[in-house]
């Protein structure tokens, strides 16, 4: 527990002095202070999973990373072109997507990288599923596909899966 | 460098007005959504990218990557937060219009 408030303290620590830039004493004191309170209170808030392991999960996510920005390049440049279309080639559906496979974090991450994707977002979340808007058949069908869920489950130290 | 910036700029804005353009275009609520997430991704990555390659102050860097991470987290919170409480509302008032959605 001690070790993980440490952490969480020392990275707000480096946010800290990234985001003022100021190296005298009393500034570096206050921001410690600010720093370990903060971590404190999140501990306090949360208790995050204890199987997941936040070293491992970052350093897997340079893996993930580029492949899922040139699926959102080329999500915005379909979205676009449908939008400049004079036609409006656009057919919105919904459609279920399951997440039974993923752990908690994993879950999360997944609803947020669709939703960051332009022509899929994630409207509603249930423990096992969860209910993603299309603008186009298509996307849906590339979801169904599970491409990017098979790589999010990939990434290592997501924690438990339930 | 500043070539590559005005690029990245210019892109930026344009996918920015795309956006809006789709905002105004697009039939419905939830279509609409998705020209908002063109502005939300591609416009604010493209104009952050634009700036970055500007200066050579670490600390300036440091907030303009820290900008980009905390858009990339806030705007799928707000586009999900938006489109899921319109879908509650909407199974609140009419049991049937859920099915309009599909």
């Amino acid at each position: 527990m001690l070790i993980r408030v440490l952490t969480a303290a020392s990275l707000l620590l480096i946010l800290w002095v990234l985001l003022s830039g100021h190296m005298d004493i009393l500034l570096l004191g206050l921001g410690l202070g600010s720093c370990l309170f903060t971590a404190w209170l999140a501990h306090r808030l949360a208790l995050p999973d204890p199987a997941f392991n936040t070293l491992k999960f970052s350093l897997d996510l340079p893996r993930f990373l580029p492949w899922f920005f040139l699926e959102v390049f080329r999500s915005n440049l379909d979205v676009s072109w449908r939008i400049l279309h004079p036609k409006l080639p656009i057919s919105p559906n919904l459609s279920t997507i399951s997440t039974k496979s993923l752990s908690d974090v994993a879950k999360t991450t997944y609803a947020n990288c669709i939703t960051l994707t332009p022509g899929t977002y994630t409207l509603n979340t249930g423990t096992d599923t969860i209910e993603v808007h299309s603008l186009t058949k298509e996307t849906a069908e590339n979801l169904r596909h599970g491409k990017m869920k098979k790589r999010i489950a990939a990434l290592r130290g997501s924690g438990k899966t339930s | 460098m500043i070539v590559i910036s005005w690029v990245m700029l210019l892109l930026g804005s344009a996918f920015c007005l795309i956006g809006t353009l789709g905002l105004m275009r697009l039939p419905d609520f939830y279509s609409r959504v998705h020209a908002a997430s063109i502005i939300d991704s591609m416009g604010t990555i493209l104009v952050l990218l634009g700036l970055l390659v500007q200066t050579q102050d670490i600390l300036v860097i440091a907030k303009l990557i820290l900008i980009l991470l905390f858009m990339m987290l806030t705007g799928p919170t707000a586009v999900h937060a938006l489109a899921h409480t319109a879908s509650l509302k909407e199974k609140d008032s009419e049991p049937d219009s859920a099915s309009q959605l599909s």
